[in-house]
């Protein structure tokens, strides 16, 4: 999505949370504050000449307030950290690495990520924790849906792992171009789909979602409709203290926990 | 030792929705922080605010590790909540739009009590009831400052 940036200088720092507050209710979507400036952002389609004035007039009499704007082009903000970051191993058997790190043909499994501001390299406690959840299932001829894919890290893995199909659906096209990449990269035969699992005809015996406590709650009907019986979910992108929420709400759908783990306050849940 | 601290970062983005997109990926991403990292984060501890406004204070270490700190709605933000109006009053000397009572100011003064430079909960009331006026919401009833 491109943005509009709205650069606000004033010499009254105290303005700077009612902007905030105004243009917020004006549609801007986050705020970086720095003295005396404020940045505001904006999708480009929303932006508004005769809004930015209208919000300003009434401040005018008590403030003075300049402010220029301009589009921002699309990039890869992640940039720099995607640059250089380190591999990752889990449990001695899966080994992610970059285009730029060495190969290293005595790991069983070797991932190649390019990130490109998708979330997804094994880094994060809880892609860690799934990926090693995913290596004490067998995953030889089934069905696997990864929800809310990311940079298709996941759904990769499964195929390494011996899944027939495996279907990846982000809700974010960044995300989805980024998967389509990644699969190339690593030769993974992997269906991906823009939108949410709504979208799908079909049921899958793995579904792997590593999301939110609130998406994962409100998609949780959802996610149980499309599991086979004896089907396994493995969840994912929540704290420890929404453990008992989440399992409460699987219970609702006849679900059952099987095991969790915890690293870093971060939770990865099976649940069947 | 210590990690060297390399700068802070205020940034005020909606709970549960962080993304790498403005002001985010240009704010973290010049920095070489891990956008993704930090927005995974932020999104699970705001999980119950979603949507709302809410001020993050992102400190950042030489090894390009980071920890935050995220604050309650800013004090406009909440009377704008409080009065529900849209956006304030074309003219905030005199023509009133929206208001929010006493009882209101007192809530959000303790709310932002933490944030505030305020010993006290006059004082807080007082700065609270100061923003509402400069953003042209009526407070109403009678001040339980001048008693």
């Amino acid at each position: 999505m491109q943005y509009t940036q709205l650069l606000l200088t004033y010499s009254q720092p105290e303005v700077s949370e009612i902007l905030i507050a105004l243009l917020t209710e004006a549609g801007y979507e986050g705020f970086f504050e720095e003295e005396n400036q404020l940045t505001a952002y904006i999708p480009e389609a929303d932006f508004s000449l005769e809004v930015v004035d209208e919000t300003l007039l009434p401040l005018q009499e008590n403030f003075t307030i300049n402010y220029t704007y301009q589009k921002i082009e699309n990039q890869n903000w992640n940039a720099l950290w995607e640059s250089n970051f380190e591999p990752v191993y889990v449990r001695d058997k899966i080994y992610v690495r970059a285009l730029f790190h060495e190969a290293k043909p005595e790991y069983p499994i070797e991932l190649l990520i390019q990130p490109k501001m998708s979330f997804g390299t094994g880094h994060h406690a809880t892609t860690a924790q799934v990926m090693a959840h995913m290596l004490d299932l067998d995953f030889t001829n089934k069905a696997i849906l990864d929800f809310g894919c990311g940079t298709g890290i996941l759904a990769i893995l499964a195929k390494h792992l011996g899944a027939a199909q495996t279907i990846a659906i982000d809700n974010d096209t960044q995300c989805i171009e980024n998967t389509i990449e990644n699969c190339t990269l690593n030769n993974a035969e992997v269906e991906i789909a823009l939108g949410d699992i709504n979208l799908l005809h079909q049921s899958f015996d793995v579904i792997l979602a590593n999301i939110t406590r609130n998406t994962i709650l409100a998609f949780l009907p959802a996610i149980k409709e499309k599991l086979n019986p004896n089907g396994i979910i493995i969840c994912s992108g929540f704290y420890e203290e929404n453990l008992p929420a989440i399992t409460e709400a699987a219970k609702a759908q006849g679900l059952h926990l099987e095991k969790h783990s915890v690293e870093d306050k971060w939770c990865a849940a099976v649940f069947s | 030792m210590a990690k060297e601290i390399t700068g802070f970062i205020k940034l005020q983005v909606k709970g549960g929705q962080a993304n790498p997109s403005p002001p985010i990926g240009p704010a973290l991403g010049s920095k070489g922080v891990n956008i993704m990292e930090f927005c995974k984060q932020y999104n699970a501890r705001t999980q119950d605010k979603p949507g709302k406004v809410l001020p993050v204070v992102i400190t950042v270490y030489s090894d390009k590790s980071f920890e935050f700190i995220i604050k309650t709605p800013p004090v406009p933000v909440q009377l704008i909540d409080a009065s529900k109006i849209k956006g304030g009053s074309p003219e905030p000397n005199r023509k009133k739009v929206g208001s929010v009572d006493w009882d209101q100011v007192k809530a959000i003064a303790e709310d932002k009590m933490p944030d505030l430079n305020c010993f006290t909960i006059e004082s807080a009331m007082s700065m609270v009831a100061g923003t509402a006026r400069s953003m042209g919401i009526n407070v109403t009833g009678t001040s339980p400052l001048t008693k």
